[in-house]
């Protein structure tokens, strides 16, 4: 059977509702810290906490699974401090990450584009919550960096910047032509 | 002068001006100017926040949600095709986050636009149009990369494509001396990048014209009609006598209460405050008087707004909405340091099968209709760009500086339709082919360079040695079913939109004519990329300039005598 996205959208979000309560976007307002929770500007614990196992799963790299960088709350103050996007638009993919793990072959079997979304989300949890400035590696003097040195981005230019005469030059000489060796 | 919203009362009603202009990107802020210039009072109503340079490059998602519109976050969607589209939202519009890559406003398509009725794109007949171009680019500082500051990146764009025996080119930019950051994408931190603010909207401030920020337009209402509306035009061509002038009585009567024609009313919020998770933002009311308006929102802000404003002659607004789509290619180099980051992110093209070389000799329809040019990005974009997540995506990201960038930017034939609340858009089978093709020609010019293994936008294809380069060619459109970029999974994204308001001979087909005033409703102004009847089949900034800049002089000679003094 054929299922459209939009179907399969619905019936999804139905599915969520039903099984983890109605889930409003709206009228949360800054959470307390617990015990297993610190202080939260945006994200309401339950989807910290959600974010926080996701984020060990997706992003399996050693400060996230040592819990020096904790992605859960870069995003949280990343939320809590940007304009305009619609990031609550985004947490709605959060429904359907829940549903996502058992039923992973499913959607994509029936609902490929869903699943697209699906990792797409996954895909912006690893951007906004490590690998961009949401950690504050930008404001950081480069020694203090975690994330950045591990894929070796050297971070914005510092104020006194002026470019150099020339860029760094390729050599291509030593550069194969493999479709030429191939032919 | 710049308005924010903590400089507003409450609410606040301005005018009558001469003109109000919503949106202040490529077509908003180059009429701005002019219009300022000319002596005409100017109000700019700008939904994004001002960022001085001091604010704009460095972080990249931090900037990126500033001064971006979230329909980065919305794709247009089709039967079976997904964009995301790039749309600034920020003093300066697109022109601000963009990598800055101009071309010339393409002499085939004002061949085309002329051909459309449009005559005063006759480049032949209208020598005005050679000097608008010069003029632009003069007033841009626009000039081809030097060759020594092109980066890894762009060189092995440049590599292959001249083993391939392609060609290739320095990409034209807007900049007098460029300081090669690499964060051109987050707006030009050193204020050298000629993006609209700097070229046009601050210039326009001298000119006392007001931009006010975090000013999003809701409604745009006429509050009478002129001899020159319809139907009131061709009311009066059919009347004699008294009944002619009891129609220009009533139109009289109709003026005398109203402070001008049109009244904009705008919403103003602080663009530079965070979501509020629990509350919707402090709005303020704007309401602006105006003689003329003009809408250069971008294609689906303008559409938007005219269809809330119940403007919408004919059905016409919303209709002939039209994208180039990208797709990214990548090409892993594990010997080679390339830190695409490092430098000016886009600076190589190749431009063979361009759709503007349509009337060399060498032009092929079924292969022509597409760019390549050299892109790299930024860690938030790179791992966005680079397929996986989990264990694959961290070992990808820290082989990130091995990575080389290609984006394919096709000229769509295909035509969508923007509503109140979805933007429809297709791909059609001709684009997938043209898509397959670039995408395959991108994948020689990565192995002609050395690539050990190239990365393409189609899911799942990854390419580990050119023996496998024709599996491309496999994904081809085959009898009805959806194939290769004819499928949602495709990472396709356009930051070039055009239409929704088009330019034309006859208010029949379309919006606006030939000078961006609409057919129906004299005062009411296109100046922005919703105007362009057909699609410019390059990057489009300099090309929206250039209607707003021939637009803006039609402007002046039109009502340049109801300017005081």
């Amino acid at each position: 059977m054929f299922v459209t996205r939009r179907e399969f959208l619905r019936a999804a979000g139905l599915a969520a509702g039903a099984v983890f309560g109605p889930w409003s976007l709206g009228g949360r307002k800054v959470h307390a810290a617990t015990f297993d929770t610190p202080k939260l500007k945006f994200l309401t614990p339950s989807e910290y906490r959600l974010i926080r196992k996701y984020s060990m799963a997706i992003i399996p790299d050693e400060p996230v699974l040592n819990g020096v960088v904790d992605v859960a709350l870069n995003l949280d103050g990343f939320f809590a401090q940007n304009p305009s996007p619609d990031f609550l638009v985004m947490l709605r993919y959060m429904r359907l990450i829940r549903l996502a793990g058992p039923a992973e072959g499913l959607i994509k079997r029936v609902a490929p584009a869903t699943a697209e979304d699906i990792n797409s989300f996954k895909k912006m949890l690893c951007g906004l919550g490590y690998y961009s400035d949401a950690n504050g590696e930008a404001e950081m003097d480069p020694e203090q960096r975690v994330v950045w040195p591990r894929i070796g981005f050297g971070g914005p230019k510092p104020e006194d910047w002026r470019p150099p005469f020339q860029e760094r030059r390729l050599d291509a000489s030593v550069m194969a032509d493999r479709i030429k060796e191939g032919a | 002068m710049i308005v924010e919203h903590k400089d507003l009362a409450l609410s606040k009603t301005i005018g009558p001006v001469d003109v109000c202009i919503i949106g202040s990107g490529a077509g908003g802020g180059t009429m701005a100017y002019y219009l300022a210039r000319a002596g005409f009072s100017v109000v700019v109503l700008e939904k994004g926040g001002y960022y001085p340079p001091e604010e704009l490059g460095r972080k990249e998602v931090y900037m990126l949600t500033r001064i971006e519109a979230p329909t980065i976050f919305t794709p247009a969607g089709g039967k079976h095709t997904r964009v995301a589209l790039i749309a600034g939202q920020c003093v300066g519009g697109g022109t601000v986050a963009s990598e800055s890559v101009t071309w010339d406003f393409p002499k085939p398509v004002m061949k085309d636009w002329a051909r459309l009725g449009m005559t005063s794109y006759d480049y032949e007949q209208n020598s005005r149009l050679e000097e608008y171009q010069t003029e632009l680019n003069k007033r841009l500082f626009v000039k081809p990369v030097e060759l020594q500051h092109h980066n890894p990146c762009n060189q092995i764009l440049a590599i292959g494509a001249e083993r391939e025996g392609v060609h290739w080119k320095s990409s034209d930019r807007p900049v007098e001396f460029c300081f090669r950051c690499g964060n051109c994408t987050q707006g030009c931190h050193y204020g050298v990048k000629m993006d609209a603010a700097n070229a046009f909207l601050m210039p326009a401030q001298e000119y006392q014209c007001d931009v006010f920020t975090g000013a999003e337009a809701q409604a745009v209402k006429p509050n009478f009609n002129e001899a020159g509306d319809y139907p009131y035009c061709e009311k009066l061509k059919a009347a004699v006598g008294a009944a002619k002038d009891d129609l220009l009585r009533q139109l009289a009567n109709m003026k005398k209460s109203a402070p001008a024609k049109f009244t904009v009313s705008a919403r103003v919020m602080d663009a530079k405050a965070p979501t509020l998770r629990d509350k919707s933002p402090d709005y303020k009311n704007l309401t602006v008087h105006a003689h003329q308006v003009i809408m250069a929102a971008g294609p689906v802000a303008t559409s938007r707004i005219l269809l809330k404003s119940k403007i919408n002659p004919n059905n016409l607004v919303g209709t002939r909405f039209m994208t180039q789509p990208g797709a990214s290619n990548q090409g892993y180099f594990p010997d080679i340091e390339i830190r695409g980051w490092d430098g000016i992110n886009d600076s190589t093209e190749c431009d063979q099968y361009c759709y503007v070389n349509r009337d060399l000799p060498y032009y092929n329809p079924e292969k022509h209709g597409f760019l390549l040019e050299s892109a790299s990005s930024l860690p938030w974009g790179m791992c966005n760009i680079l397929a996986g997540v989990g264990r694959e995506l961290v070992e990808k990201m820290k082989g990130m500086n091995h990575w080389s960038g290609i984006e394919s930017i096709i000229m769509s034939d295909g035509v969508g339709r923007i509503t109140e609340d979805e933007i429809v858009f297709d791909i059609t089978e001709r684009d997938n082919e043209t898509l397959l093709f670039a995408t395959w020609l991108t994948a020689r010019i990565f192995f002609r360079a050395g690539a050990k293994k190239v990365q393409t936008s189609l899911p799942g294809l990854i390419l580990d040695s050119p023996g496998r380069i024709d599996d491309i060619l496999k994904f081809r459109y085959q009898g009805g079913k959806a194939k290769g970029f004819l499928i949602k999974q495709a990472n396709l994204y356009s930051g070039h939109h055009f239409g929704g308001a088009i330019m034309g001979a006859s208010r029949e087909d379309s919006f606006a004519d030939e000078t961006g005033e609409c057919h129906d409703l004299k005062g009411l102004w296109v100046g922005d990329g919703s105007a362009f009847p057909t699609n410019c089949g390059v990057n489009c900034a300099m090309s929206i300039m250039f209607m707003a800049r021939k637009n803006s002089d039609h402007f002046i000679q039109k009502y340049g005598s109801d300017v005081p003094g």
